[in-house]
């Protein structure tokens, strides 16, 4: 059940202006994006185990868009307003497995063959 | 005369022949019964229960069920699905990894899938291919939109047929690799 905050004819409040959560994350998030598209290009061309800082930045560069993008999913569907609880813990959930997915990537790009060269053999496999 | 050219005789005459006691406001306050109507002052926390018991009875809202299924919505939604089911593939292997590098190293996914059916090889490589390609294509129709292109319904239409189109072609390229 939707609450309302304060009494029923209390306005809404607005949240105090932020660059840091306004325009300076909107134009990171679309950076971000733009600089997979030659990353991405620059994987199908070269190998993962000859360029290990692609495999690298690929693997920081696609969890970070991963994780915005799973972010907003929350503050979409699972607002902290409407899901008090749930929410808190969904987003918690999330930074804890972006931080263990980053390790991750970091292990099997250093210990293993790297996050392009798998996606290459395993097409050809 | 005057009065009676813009029709105001009968409202005099009745001012005039009127009882005293109609024209008195305090007598006429008194000698009329007040309504049953009182004004309760309440809470903002008890308002706030008949708001919600209110809210209760009201009728749900018809949901996007009801929209007819077009290019503009139907992309963006897929772009999310898209997104977020290859997210969770990043998310999946890297974790797992993270939690059994001997059973999630290259050498035994890349045997893995080299002993699975063709059939099989081919299905999993569209559905890979199908949403990374419109993922891909259709983040571009985003950031042109982020640089103030193709905002028109027309635009946007066209944008939109145009990243179906390099999906279908790119899919099949990538699954004939």
């Amino acid at each position: 059940m939707c609450q309302v905050d304060g009494t029923v004819n209390d306005p809404i409040e607005f949240p105090p202006s932020s660059r840091t959560h306004g325009s300076y994350h909107w134009a990171f998030e679309r950076l971000l994006a733009a600089s997979l598209v030659p990353m991405t290009a620059a994987a199908f061309v070269t190998s993962g185990s000859s360029y290990p800082v692609l495999d690298g930045l690929l693997g920081l560069s696609l969890v970070m868009h991963s994780h915005i993008g799973f972010d907003s999913m929350i503050v979409d569907y699972l607002h902290k307003r409407k899901f008090p609880i749930l929410s808190p813990i969904t987003t918690w959930t999330l930074r804890t497995m972006t931080v263990g997915v980053l390790v991750g990537i970091y292990q099997f790009n250093t210990n293993d063959i790297g996050l392009t060269e798998l996606i290459a053999k395993v097409w050809t496999a | 005369m005057m009065s009676a050219r813009i029709g105001l005789g009968s409202v005099t005459r009745k001012v005039a022949f009127a009882p005293v006691i109609g024209r008195n406001q305090t007598v006429l306050r008194t000698l009329i019964p007040k309504r049953g109507v009182q004004i309760q002052s309440l809470s903002p926390s008890a308002s706030e229960e008949i708001l919600n018991a209110q809210r209760l009875k009201r009728p749900s809202s018809p949901h996007f069920t009801i929209y007819q299924p077009q290019l503009t919505w139907f992309s963006s939604i897929a772009n999310r699905m898209t997104g977020g089911a290859l997210s969770a593939l990043l998310y999946g292997f890297s974790l797992a990894y993270l939690v059994a590098p001997d059973t999630f190293d290259s050498v035994h996914i890349v045997e893995f899938v080299a002993g699975l059916p063709d059939y099989v090889k081919y299905t999993g490589k569209v559905i890979l291919a199908a949403p990374f390609t419109f993922h891909f294509w259709n983040g571009l129709r985003h950031l042109s939109w982020d640089m103030g292109k193709f905002l028109s319904l027309k635009g946007a239409y066209r944008a939109g047929y145009a990243v179906l189109g390099a999906t279908a072609v790119s899919t099949v390229a990538l699954v004939l690799m």
